[in-house]
């Protein structure tokens, strides 16, 4: 049963010394399903707990980031009995590559879910040239 | 689901117990035994767990006192797709995630976030209201109230404990 319940969990995020927490707490990697099609790419990631005023999406150079706040105190008169997931921030950094275009990167939220969604640049289309003869 | 062995005690009292050298095969096997499981000890696998793409969402149960409060992380669903019965003992809650994603035919870079329908039933620790059950879902979490009935809070009374003999 303890490993069935370990697959189920959250992982907690790796923490790198690139970036140091400010704040207090523990930060967990959501699921993501990445998706690419003709003109995007589709990152879709599982953040329970969050909406559209607690998700943040940064794009620095090309690294992007998506961090979303957890707000959740137990109510002080409360105790805990049983606990499976636990409580925190979600955090997860990407690379993106050179054919997406920045300025059209679109986030949507919705009942916990991010929902990002990133076109890639036009790349101009494949012309064949005819030849002639000489 | 995998069965983890109990390590041989270090020390066991004089005489009780044969030592280890006596029985070299099953000396053998434990060590094998351990050697796997310290070489998986690494890794966030299990080979003998069971299917990790199976839904199954995480709660957590706490109490106030006078109610108990449940809640769930299920991410990306509609509040009609979620079930929730509850009986004097226990609460039960079922349903389904259904796999929205437009982009049909595309290809998958990573598929770590999981569908499907599942059915969570937890015994309740006491008696509770069934009547004065709410349940909210908001940003991905749904969370219960259930009211406890006047007689598991009169059950659950502190009982003063007095001196005497003096």
């Amino acid at each position: 049963m303890a490993d069935k319940t370990k697959e189920i969990q959250k992982k907690e995020a790796v923490e790198t010394d690139l970036v140091e927490r400010t704040r207090a707490g523990k930060v967990y990697n959501p699921d993501v399903d990445i998706m690419e099609g003709k003109d995007k790419i589709v990152v879709i990631a599982d953040m329970p707990g969050v909406n559209e005023t607690s998700v943040e999406v940064t794009l620095d150079d090309n690294v992007l980031t998506i961090y979303g706040k957890v707000d959740w105190k137990m109510p002080e008169q409360m105790k805990l009995l049983h606990a499976e997931y636990g409580i925190g921030d979600f955090q997860r950094i990407f690379t993106i590559s050179g054919e997406i275009n920045r300025e059209k990167i679109q986030a949507r939220v919705r009942n916990g879910v991010l929902r990002l969604v990133m076109p890639k640049n036009d790349v101009p289309k494949m012309r064949k040239i005819a030849v002639k003869a000489g | 689901m995998t069965t983890r062995r109990i390590p041989p005690l270090a020390k066991r009292p004089q005489g009780t117990a044969r030592l280890p050298e006596e029985y070299p095969l099953l000396s053998l096997r434990t060590n094998i035994d351990r050697l796997f499981d310290h070489f998986l000890s690494g890794f966030d696998i299990s080979p003998f767990a069971a299917t990790p793409s199976m839904f199954n969402p995480s709660i957590d149960v706490a109490d106030s006192g006078r109610e108990l409060r449940v809640t769930v992380e299920l991410p990306g669903m509609d509040e009609k797709d979620i079930d929730v019965s509850v009986t004097q003992n226990s609460l039960t809650i079922r349903g389904e995630k259904k796999d929205e994603t437009e982009e049909k035919g595309n290809s998958y870079h990573r598929m770590e976030r999981v569908y499907g329908s599942f059915t969570r039933t937890i015994p309740l620790p006491v008696e509770v209201n069934v009547d004065g059950a709410k349940a909210n879902y908001r940003k991905g979490v749904l969370s219960i109230t259930i009211p406890k009935t006047e007689k598991a809070l009169k059950e659950a009374k502190k009982i003063p404990i007095r001196v005497s003999g003096k």
